[in-house]
């Protein structure tokens, strides 16, 4: 189980807190928005991600933890928020007191991404 | 730099036209004229049973694959909502492509078989509602897509009511996600992924959204099974496809090929170079260039593209003549792009006209010795950080661009541009004034 990181581009308003916060991993592109030089948070940094994301002011940055992948049957089973216990149960560890804020800002997602996506999803862009 | 094509007999396909079978120029098929030339829709088997669910197997069985652009598997697609809740299906004839004209020419000639295979799908999933989409400017379509729909229901044709909805013109709103975020009363804009629209789309509820030509495919696939449909087109990419052929050929127009014909053939059918070619676009504007000797060989198929560095996309193939500047046309098309944006993510809201400028410099300005690393140094800071695939798909315009007309883009980048950037634009872009620009 490892954490995975990804950004909201559409609620990402270029803050810049998380380069800050998280300068291991993030980085601003000449425009002030995040670039993740890795999807993947090393256990060291979970912490630090976990802070970053719960301090983002428009939670765009979001940590999950990527699950075993499922058979595609349970991937197409509605997205259930809340069955796994959120990296928000330990998001006290970072001592943030916005720390009620993760459960917008960490999403608990399946792993279908892996299943679906990169090509593999139904059509994104159906022009 | 021009290379003429190599002679090439126009290929003829033993089982096709499918789609265009014994379709006349402007014809319009009445209901009558459908249901003789195709047969009666029969949503239950030749013994009365009902078993919708069926058609999901022999659309998985059959191969076919979204026409839109995507070319996801249409049964894996159908399965992912069956049965779940109530599903909706939603028809996207909203061609967002200013180069293609497949979908308008199925919808306007031919909208029984379009509106037959929304109701298979909505039967085969269990849809309580169906929508088809398409762009709201266009009236007249929308008038007679809606004489259409009450013909049928008068005769009783679709269980689940078709409701005709135009939708917002921009590039963008078109997009799956946009569609459903606009039926849900929002901007035609795309939407962060996840949940996607087969997870909860339409009022929160599972939403199958397939392009009016694959459903199109699903309507002769009910008709004539899935055997039938894999005996055109190769083993791994069975089936036909509708092209939209533009640029320099003879006859430009929409056709209809089998999967897997080579790129220089679907030049051939609709007439052959009308002069000497430097190059092919295709896959639309989220396509790629390609050197004509590169593409001349390559089998129309997503794979056949991908292997040489392009995309299937909507089945676009447009032509550039020797006498054109590839740099200037891509430069055109980047700007439209870019003006396009549904402004909601940075990287695209900021990259995109970013890029488009270094193009436009690139192509008619040049001379300085560094734009070709200005737009190269832009690519990887656009790609793959917006919501949809908008950036990524001008990013991959633009490194085709670059690949293809490396030549020209050094020649531009130190002595500036060549002659070809005074000939006329070939590429369609839409105007200011055609366009339907708001969201909502």
């Amino acid at each position: 189980m490892s954490h995975q990181l990804r950004v909201n581009p559409i609620a990402c308003s270029g803050h810049g807190v998380c380069a800050e916060l998280l300068p291991e991993i993030i980085e601003l592109d000449p425009w002030g928005y995040p670039i993740l030089r890795s999807a993947t948070v090393p256990p060291a940094l979970v912490p630090h991600a976990q802070r970053a994301a719960a301090t983002c002011p428009t939670l765009a940055l979001i940590l999950e933890k990527a699950q075993r992948p499922r058979p595609l049957l349970a991937v197409i089973a509605p997205c259930a928020g809340g069955t796994a216990p959120g990296a928000n149960g330990r998001g006290g560890r970072g001592g943030h007191p916005g720390a009620a804020g993760h459960d917008h800002g960490h999403r608990e997602l399946p792993a279908y991404e892996r299943h679906l996506g990169a090509g593999g999803g139904p059509a994104d862009h159906v022009a | 730099m021009t290379v003429t094509a190599p002679p090439s007999r126009p290929p003829r396909s033993a089982v096709l036209p499918r789609l265009l079978a014994g379709l006349g120029h402007q014809e319009v098929l009445s209901l009558t004229g459908h249901e003789r030339r195709y047969g009666l829709l029969w949503l239950r088997g030749p013994s009365g049973r009902r078993r919708p669910e069926r058609l999901i197997d022999i659309v998985e069985a059959s191969g076919l694959t979204g026409r839109g652009g995507a070319g996801f598997p249409t049964g894996r697609k159908m399965r992912s909502v069956a049965g779940r809740g109530e599903p909706v299906v939603v028809a996207n004839g909203a061609e967002g492509e200013p180069a293609s004209a497949k979908d308008r020419l199925l919808l306007t000639q031919l909208p029984h078989l379009v509106l037959d295979g929304i109701t298979l799908a909505a039967d085969a999933v269990g849809a309580t509602e169906a929508f088809l989409c398409v762009h709201r400017q266009e009236r007249d379509l929308i008038d007679s897509l809606a004489a259409a729909v009450a013909e049928r229901r008068t005769a009783g044709l679709d269980p689940v009511p078709i409701q005709i909805t135009g939708i917002p013109g921009r590039y963008v709103s078109s997009e799956q996600s946009s569609i459903v975020q606009y039926l849900n009363g929002g901007p035609a804009k795309p939407t962060f992924s996840p949940p996607r629209p087969h997870q909860s789309g339409v009022r929160g509820r599972p939403t199958l959204v397939n392009n009016v030509e694959t459903l199109a495919h699903v309507a002769l696939i009910a008709r004539h099974g899935d055997r039938w449909f894999r005996s055109a087109g190769l083993s791994s990419a069975p089936g036909s496809m509708l092209v939209t052929v533009g640029g320099a050929v003879r006859r430009p127009g929409v056709y209809e090929i089998e999967l897997g014909t080579g790129a220089g053939d679907v030049i051939m059918l609709a007439g052959g170079p009308a002069e000497d070619l430097q190059a092919l676009l295709i896959g639309g504007y989220f396509g790629a260039w390609l050197p004509v000797q590169v593409a001349w060989p390559v089998p129309m198929t997503q794979a056949g593209l991908r292997a040489v560095g392009g995309a299937l996309g909507a089945g676009i193939v447009i032509a550039l003549p020797g006498s054109s500047c590839g740099l200037a046309e891509t430069a055109r098309v980047i700007r439209y792009l870019a003006d396009q944006t549904a402004g909601q993510c940075g990287p695209c809201v900021m990259g995109l006209p970013a890029l488009a400028g270094a193009v436009a410099d690139l192509a008619f300005q040049g001379g300085r010795g560094r734009t070709v690393s200005t737009v190269a140094t832009l690519i990887p800071l656009i790609e793959g950080r917006g919501a949809c695939r908008h950036p990524d798909g001008a990013t991959q315009l633009v490194r085709s661009a670059m690949r293809t007309f490396i030549g020209d883009a050094r020649w531009h980048d130190h002595r500036g541009p060549c002659d070809g950037v005074r000939r006329a634009p070939l590429l369609p872009v839409p105007g200011d004034e055609e366009g339907d620009w708001d969201w909502i």
